[in-house]
């Protein structure tokens, strides 16, 4: 046991000391540290702004048409002001207006024109009170009550909330979650995974395999690996949690609201069960094909197999299961070992799963993780002294079955 | 002692070992020769455990071994102390000892002045000390060298061969792997001969050469003699100051005839070099 500690603080050293490391490691402190600056220095309410504040953009308002300011509200966002031309530019040359619209005076105002110091994505967010403006004019002109207009003309609101089995509402910061899980897993994964495939082979690679070999059992070996390794990205992890709940405090000062995430007890577990399950089967799953390489050039082409299957569920989250969480694909491929760590914790966030398939899945996934870590320990053990031409998926099945 | 007791070891359709047998007493140097791919490397594998044999049976009473493998890679960007260390703690030893040997061996392989230094910065050469380190490092009974004279320049080989001498001297029990013969015969109490797996031969270096003697007779004489008149002579060469002169003969019956015409100086029996035994022996097929 004392040796393969030996063989992890190495190898967490390693990685620790890296130039790449120590650039991911200080990324978010000076994110923090910025946040902390520019928190400080913000106006009371925060840059988003408050109504009636420094948020508020003003914008000229040229109206050709004489018709469609009068029906121009002002909102959180934009306060419109009616002016003339010459004024305008004036105007937004010493800043006092953003920018300004210019309406036709035909019937043609449908298609107004934006003019502002900046070419930017301002317009996008003009559309909404011009649309409204040009229905409220239009209804008025066809009899309606100007009352009855302003209500017609409002838009409805939706927000998604999840029914729990207990019949308690969940809220919106779930399905939030649900994306967070699959991506921070993909990417730790892959991150830890690929890093672990490259400490695997870096003894045989050197050419030192037989002297470390005969101080320690090739198993041994990896398992010290994968503790360094593992260690080193989740001490990486953590730095970045920690700078992502910082910044979720500090949130009010950018996004002009808090965010609040509470995790429900049962999701933790299935996402930390998924999280480890997931890293070991795929990470020995790459072993298998990684321990046959003979030079550095192969160790990326080996790897890319492994990435290859991580990317299956990794699209299948965004472009299925998020739209049909229960559906026979979603239920299939969620109990599927390789797929379960990324789409089950979608499925557990944005839907109700039944408690057999959340027990299933877990067990085939810690089962096949098991099983995976044994295989590759084995193809490990033998390979790491074969030298030549790297293995084919048949030899490595043939080394598989090998005593 | 070291005892390889009727090994087997196949990979695949490939038999690497076929029984081989041999035993290495304390405190000698032993010689495992024979050509690339015999099988050297297999048995040294099996008697480290890195490997385990389909037969057969190692037995030994050496607690700590210290091994040298042919393949010399090493953590490039590691420091060399920090090196020593990682390999002393993997061996059990603690932290003073480690700091106490490291010291000796740096200083007696002529390496203190590098001893801060990135491994990717030492030399070939300087790399081989370094692995003679880290292998005798925590003080092993047995050491096993796989080829250690391969890729040296001769200074670095007299170098070597002088250390192993010196670890001989000290008592340790050196299993020497290689198929440089004029090293071996230089080094080797013993040695075993290996030919496609299969044991040609397994016993005292002497007694292989005793075994194959030619009465070839290296002599020195005052005058000329014109060995015509000598039955038995098949072959005549001039070395040095003399003549080796091959004889069908019994060498004393040769001598006797030979002193009663001619002033001979200097009479003696050549023995074989190892080179021309495992040629004989091993390269013959």
């Amino acid at each position: 046991m004392n040796k393969i500690f030996i063989i992890t603080r190495r190898e967490f050293l390693k990685y620790v000391r890296s130039k790449w490391f120590r650039v991911f490691f200080v990324l978010p402190f000076i994110s923090i540290g910025i946040i902390f600056l520019v928190s400080s220095i913000a106006p009371e309410g925060g840059f988003a702004g408050t109504p009636g504040k420094e948020g508020i953009k003003k914008i000229g308002v040229i109206d050709h048409s004489g018709k469609l300011y009068s029906y121009l509200e002002n909102t959180n966002d934009y306060h419109f002001i009616e002016m003339d031309s010459v004024k305008a530019i004036d105007m937004v040359m010493t800043g006092d207006i953003e920018g300004f619209l210019v309406i036709p005076g035909d019937s043609t105002f449908y298609n107004p024109r934006y003019y502002s110091r900046t070419i930017s994505i301002e317009t996008d967010k003009l559309r909404g009170p011009l649309n409204s403006a040009v229905l409220r004019l239009k209804l008025e002109e066809r009899g309606l009550d100007i009352l009855l207009a302003n209500e017609l003309s409002k838009r409805v609101s939706i927000a998604s909330r999840k029914i729990t089995e207990t019949g308690k509402k969940g809220g919106e910061e779930l399905i939030v979650l649900g994306f967070v899980m699959v991506i921070f897993l993909y990417m730790f994964i892959l991150l830890a995974s690929q890093l672990m495939a490259r400490s695997a082979v870096e003894e045989k690679l050197n050419g030192m395999i037989e002297l470390i070999i005969s101080d320690i059992s090739p198993m041994g070996l990896l398992s010290g690996k994968l503790l360094g390794v593992t260690a080193s990205v989740l001490l990486l992890v953590f730095v970045w949690l920690f700078a992502g709940i910082t910044f979720m405090g500090n949130a009010v000062f950018f996004i002009n609201q808090s965010i609040n995430i509470s995790l429900p007890a049962g999701v933790l577990f299935y996402f930390i069960g998924a999280f480890a399950f997931g890293y070991v089967l795929y990470t020995s799953f790459i072993l298998l094909f990684v321990s046959s390489v003979t030079s550095e050039q192969e160790v990326n082409q080996a790897m890319s197999a492994g990435v290859a299957v991580l990317l299956i569920p990794y699209f299948l989250s965004f472009f299925w299961v998020m739209e049909n969480p229960n559906s026979t694909v979603s239920v299939v491929a969620s109990l599927i070992p390789f797929f379960t760590p990324l789409i089950m914790p979608l499925r557990l966030s944005i839907s109700n799963v039944p408690f057999w398939e959340i027990i299933l899945s877990i067990t085939l996934l810690a089962f096949s993780a098991w099983g995976m870590l044994l295989l590759a320990g084995k193809v490990y053990r033998i390979s790491m002294l074969m030298v030549g031409k790297p293995l084919r998926l048949k030899e490595v099945l043939r080394l598989i079955r090998m005593k | 002692m070291l005892k390889v007791n009727d090994v087997y070891k196949t990979y695949g359709n490939v038999e690497a070992l076929k029984g081989l047998s041999f035993e290495v007493g304390k405190g000698s140097v032993y010689g495992l020769l024979g050509p690339n791919g015999s099988g050297k490397t297999t048995t040294i594998r099996i008697i480290l455990s890195i490997i385990y044999p389909d037969k057969g049976d190692i037995k030994m009473d050496f607690e700590k071994i210290g091994y040298m493998p042919e393949e010399r890679g090493l953590y490039p960007k590691m420091q060399i102390d920090e090196l020593i260390y990682f390999f002393g703690r993997l061996r059990g030893m603690g932290k003073e000892r480690i700091e106490r040997e490291m010291d000796f061996w740096l200083d007696r392989l002529e390496l203190m002045n590098r001893k801060k230094d990135k491994v990717q910065t030492l030399s070939k050469g300087l790399k081989q000390r370094l692995h003679l380190l880290i292998s005798v490092l925590h003080d092993p009974e047995l050491l096993i060298l796989d080829e250690p004279f391969t890729g040296l320049d001769p200074i670095a080989i007299k170098g070597l061969r002088e250390m192993v001498s010196e670890l001989k001297n000290r008592g340790k029990t050196i299993l020497l792997s290689t198929h440089w013969m004029d090293q071996a015969e230089q080094l080797c109490d013993s040695v075993c001969l290996i030919r496609e797996g299969e044991k040609v031969y397994a016993g005292p270096l002497e007694d292989l050469k005793a075994s194959h003697m030619k009465n070839d007779i290296y002599l020195e004489m005052k005058g000329e003699v014109d060995f015509k008149q000598f039955s038995g002579i098949t072959d005549i060469e001039s070395r040095g100051n003399g003549f080796i002169i091959r004889t069908k003969r019994p060498p004393g019956e040769f001598l006797r005839d030979l002193t009663e015409i001619a002033d001979v100086t200097e009479f003696r029996l050549v023995y074989p070099s190892l080179e021309e035994i495992f040629i004989e022996e091993v390269g013959s097929e």
